[in-house]
């Protein structure tokens, strides 16, 4: 009878909020786990928009959950959880962008206006391989290329369906700032898709292996 | 023509500005064709992140057993809310009983006039099962209507062990009420008696004296 109580509590048991507070509070093992069920898909999506890579979007979310636990007593009463677990999220991909010595710099285009690569990584990522063969390829390598801060403001508006206001918390940043900033992450990825789909063609395919490194 | 700036498009792209600044913004598109393009072109970067999609890492698993698990509750709440529904409509028309019966004796003393406590119990159930009728009367499930039968037929028969309940109490105030009656009667007698023997015993005392007198 208790458990079924306990299982009906559960059910009804509040929002993220709540069991981040148990857990913070009563160091609940069972609310961690509800918040590791819920959040571990999104976190994970997240990081795999940011990064483009899946194991490094698996190793990010067990990290972000790590930080979660090491962290929950830093957590606060009425916080939104989902800003602060974004905030880590977002931070953990930030740090693997600069420890990270594999980049990719695209100039936009050069003096006559046409699209040029300049190759800074040396060797393809796990998924480099397989990227031609997935759907929306051209999207997510012209992502790849755009500046984090352009990235992040694009991924958490379109992929985390995020309101702008949303993404200013998270961000930590004012709400023109984030209006100001996406305007540019979607000129300039209006941009690299158009280059892309220029470089794509079958005629220069040899050509973008060649250049492209992911 | 002065246009605005290509921050203050944003909210207005994704709906989330005021009416009166979109009704702005929107005026000024249908005259300008450069802003026109530009959001065009936005829109266009917008629907193609759409087509990366994220390969699951874990397929369907989230959302059915949600939906099973609401389902679960909704009907354990169901069962729940008719159970405390019958037993608390139980418990209400007994106090209403009780505490009627209860204030009549109290403020009487005298005689209760058994007729009129058994039209209040039956008014009082009367009025209960005049709640039921229009449940029953209304569409619903096979399962509803039998359990809306058994809610009736459980108060029928709480109504039947109530009434035999307020006869005994009803049989009670009466036999007491009679051997009250009798006792005071008795007493009165006896009062009587003894005052007729102390003013006889006066009378002559008064006779005496008055021939001692003489």
């Amino acid at each position: 009878m208790a458990t079924l109580f306990n299982k009906v509590i559960q059910l009804f048991g509040g929002g993220d909020e709540e069991a981040m507070w148990r857990l913070s509070t009563q160091n609940d093992q069972q609310s961690f786990a509800e918040l590791m069920n819920r959040w571990e898909r999104p976190v994970h999506d997240l990081c795999y928009r940011m990064t483009g890579d899946h194991q490094k979007a698996e190793d990010l979310k067990q990290e972000a959950f790590t930080r979660v636990y090491l962290k929950r007593a830093e957590y606060r009463k009425g916080a939104k959880f989902s800003t602060w677990i974004w905030q880590i999220a977002l931070n953990l991909c930030h740090d693997d962008f600069r420890k990270c010595s594999r980049r990719i710099e695209l100039s936009l285009c050069d003096a006559d206006g046409n699209p040029q690569f300049q190759e800074i990584s040396s060797a393809p990522g796990p998924d480099g391989q397989t990227i031609t063969n997935e759907e929306g390829a051209l999207v997510r390598q012209a992502l790849m290329q755009l500046p984090e801060i352009y990235r992040s403001v694009l991924v958490l508006r379109h992929y985390e369906n995020l309101k702008l206001k949303e993404i200013a918390e998270v961000l930590q940043i004012p709400e023109g700032t984030v209006n100001s900033r996406m305007a540019e992450a979607l000129s300039q990825m209006a941009v690299l898709l158009a280059a892309q789909k220029c470089v794509a063609t079958p005629s220069s395919n040899t050509d973008l292996k060649e250049r492209l490194v992911l | 023509m002065i246009h605005p700036k290509p921050e203050e498009w944003i909210p207005y792209l994704y709906q989330e500005c005021t009416p009166e600044t979109s009704a702005l913004l929107k005026s000024h598109l249908a005259e300008c064709s450069e802003c026109a393009a530009r959001l065009e072109k936005w829109k266009a970067v917008g629907k193609e992140l759409q087509t990366w999609k994220a390969p699951s890492t874990r397929t369907g698993r989230a959302e059915f057993p949600a939906m099973w698990k609401w389902a679960a509750a909704a009907v354990i709440l169901l069962t729940i809310g008719f159970g405390l529904g019958n037993r608390n409509s139980r418990q209400d028309l007994n106090v209403a009983v009780q505490k009627a019966l209860r204030d009549q004796t109290a403020s009487l003393g005298a005689a209760v006039p058994a007729a009129h406590l058994t039209n209040l119990v039956s008014s009082l159930v009367a009025a209960e099962m005049a709640k039921l009728v229009p449940l029953q009367q209304t569409r619903g499930t096979e399962h509803d209507r039998m359990i809306i039968s058994e809610f009736a037929g459980l108060l029928q028969r709480t109504r039947e062990e109530d009434q035999k309940a307020v006869f005994a109490m009803i049989s009670e105030v009466s036999t007491k009420n009679s051997s009250d009656y009798v006792a005071l009667r008795k007493d009165l007698e006896t009062l009587a008696s003894a005052t007729d023997d102390e003013i006889r015993f006066s009378r002559q005392k008064l006779l005496q004296l008055s021939y001692n007198g003489k």
